[in-house]
């Protein structure tokens, strides 16, 4: 038993790079600002619904508030996240960018309506918000920099590994959720036959054109196609009921995001339901080494220095290949 | 000696530095299996007789409900003076996205206040002046029964269709 605990708590702890977990800071961050700031007026006008079609959720228990401290709120909330993607005083700004946001979504859901498409990305701003997010790649690490001159890389540690865990783990519990969703519904199994989804492609399409919406040109050339419907099917549920998998090993991590992203992309198509964080493939981030991003001028400056040297290595004796070696004895 | 030391310096850091890692980790393990507890925690209403889904902590329900041959919508139909049908786009119905619009129409019928809703939408039609929305004289709110595999190939009517609230367009004369 305590070798199982042990091996859990090496796995879960398992040290990462600092610039992985800022990275995912970066990225989250500037996603939630880029979401927010166009929504403005949406978001406003869904604050200002009837009253009578308030139903709170989440951590919202109280009545609806006045339109001018929701405004407050929201503009609150798209500084703290500005604050959380730039790293600045990230102790206190990470825990209030993730209060307010988990706040700001629960309320904008609180009229009758939910976005499934949310949930992740709430819950990954409350791992950066509460986790050591802003080490690297931050204005807090820049001016820690400039005060006590010294190395800036944060060796690898478990503090920035959990977090990324944790956000890795967050992602696939909803897929898994979502599968056992679809088990214990009417259908069970029964629901990989493809005709529900086909259905429910359906179903989309008719709504969009009763509330005035264009017809969905894709949902008519498919819909005679029941196979196709019985292949997503089989493969959208396998994705959703295997996806703890890929919580276990690194690459099988990388496969199913690819997979999962390629899903999200096909319900876009088919049925124009836009997931902006999945089409986005940043709810995936965490599964991928990121920080070598950072990395990419580099490696792309070498290889164009390696690609001018060739007159250099043809000179006498400092040949490299097998050919060009043969060329010089030759 | 030194090498062995490593970064963290003289052995007090070292042990300051092992101390907070532990610190951390902590907070670590205790944040991940309180989030991870409370994302798991509503998959219990997925037994339950009246499952209720909320947010963030949801079940996850979308796509699991089993749909039929013939299904049920609720919309706004808005007619001319020559008897002409439009649908009404969302944008006058009610703030949000489709499914808000959607689910606040759902839940106004169902509170029986279909008058209301036809009357919001009458007085926003009121003031449009591009066509055809300016020709709309009255608008109902109705719940039409649509047959998915007729509608997909060309019959585009409903099977059947319910007016439930309905309210005329008045405008000011110019």
């Amino acid at each position: 038993m305590n070798a199982i605990v042990e091996r859990l708590r090496g796995f879960w702890f398992e040290p990462a790079p600092a610039a992985r977990l800022a990275m995912l800071r970066i990225l989250v961050g500037a996603f939630v600002v880029g979401y927010l700031i166009p929504q403005q007026d949406n978001l406003l006008d869904v604050a200002q619904s009837d009253r009578q079609l308030y139903a709170p959720v989440g951590v919202v228990f109280h009545g609806p508030v006045g339109v001018e401290l929701f405004q407050w709120l929201m503009r609150g909330t798209i500084v703290a996240a500005v604050c959380l993607t730039l790293g600045l005083w990230h102790r206190f700004t990470g825990p209030v960018c993730a209060a307010l946001a988990l706040w700001l979504f629960c309320y904008r859901h609180s009229w009758n309506k939910l976005y499934h498409s949310d949930n992740v990305v709430v819950f990954h701003l409350i791992v950066l918000g509460l986790s050591r997010s802003a080490d690297a790649l931050s204005l807090d690490a820049w001016m820690r920099h400039w005060r006590r001159p010294g190395p800036t890389a944060a060796a690898p540690a478990s503090r920035y590994g959990w977090p990324v865990r944790l956000m890795c783990a967050l992602i696939v519990s909803t897929y898994f959720l979502a599968a056992v969703a679809k088990l214990a519904g009417p259908l069970g199994l029964g629901w990989m036959s493809g005709e529900n989804l086909r259905s429910q492609m359906a179903i989309d399409c008719i709504r969009k054109e009763v509330l005035g919406g264009q017809p969905n040109e894709m949902a008519y050339a498919l819909y005679d196609y029941l196979p196709l419907f019985t292949v997503l099917a089989v493969a959208s549920l396998s994705l959703e009921f295997l996806a703890p998998v890929a919580l276990f090993h690194r690459r099988l991590g990388v496969i199913w995001s690819v997979n999962t992203f390629l899903m999200h992309w096909g319900i876009y198509f088919i049925m124009n339901i836009t997931f902006h964080y999945q089409l986005w493939g940043l709810i995936f981030a965490p599964f991928f080494r990121i920080e070598r991003l950072l990395e990419l001028p580099r490696r792309l400056r070498r290889r164009r220095a390696k690609a001018e040297t060739p007159a250099a290595d043809g000179a006498p004796g400092l040949a490299t290949s097998p050919q060009a070696a043969n060329l010089v004895k030759g | 000696m030194i090498s062995m030391m490593g970064p963290a310096g003289n052995p007090t850091e070292r042990e300051e530095s092992a101390l907070e890692a532990r610190r951390e980790n902590r907070w670590g393990g205790l944040l991940s299996v309180a989030m991870l507890g409370a994302v798991f925690w509503p998959i219990q209403q997925n037994w339950r007789e009246d499952p209720k889904d909320s947010f963030p902590l949801s079940y996850y329900p979308m796509f699991s409900q089993k749909r039929e041959a013939s299904e049920n919508f609720y919309y706004v139909v808005g007619r001319d003076a020559g008897d002409g049908r439009y649908f009404i786009p969302r944008k006058w119905i009610g703030p949000g996205g489709q499914n808000q619009v959607r689910k606040q129409m759902r839940r106004m019928i169902d509170e029986g206040r279909a008058s209301d809703l036809a009357r919001s939408v009458a007085k926003r039609l009121a003031g449009q002046k591009d066509e055809p929305w300016s020709r709309i004289v009255s608008v109902a709110v109705v719940s039409g029964q649509y047959a998915m595999n007729d509608f997909f190939h060309g019959k585009k009517e409903p099977a059947s269709e319910k007016i439930l609230g309905s309210r005329k367009v008045k405008r000011k004369k110019s």
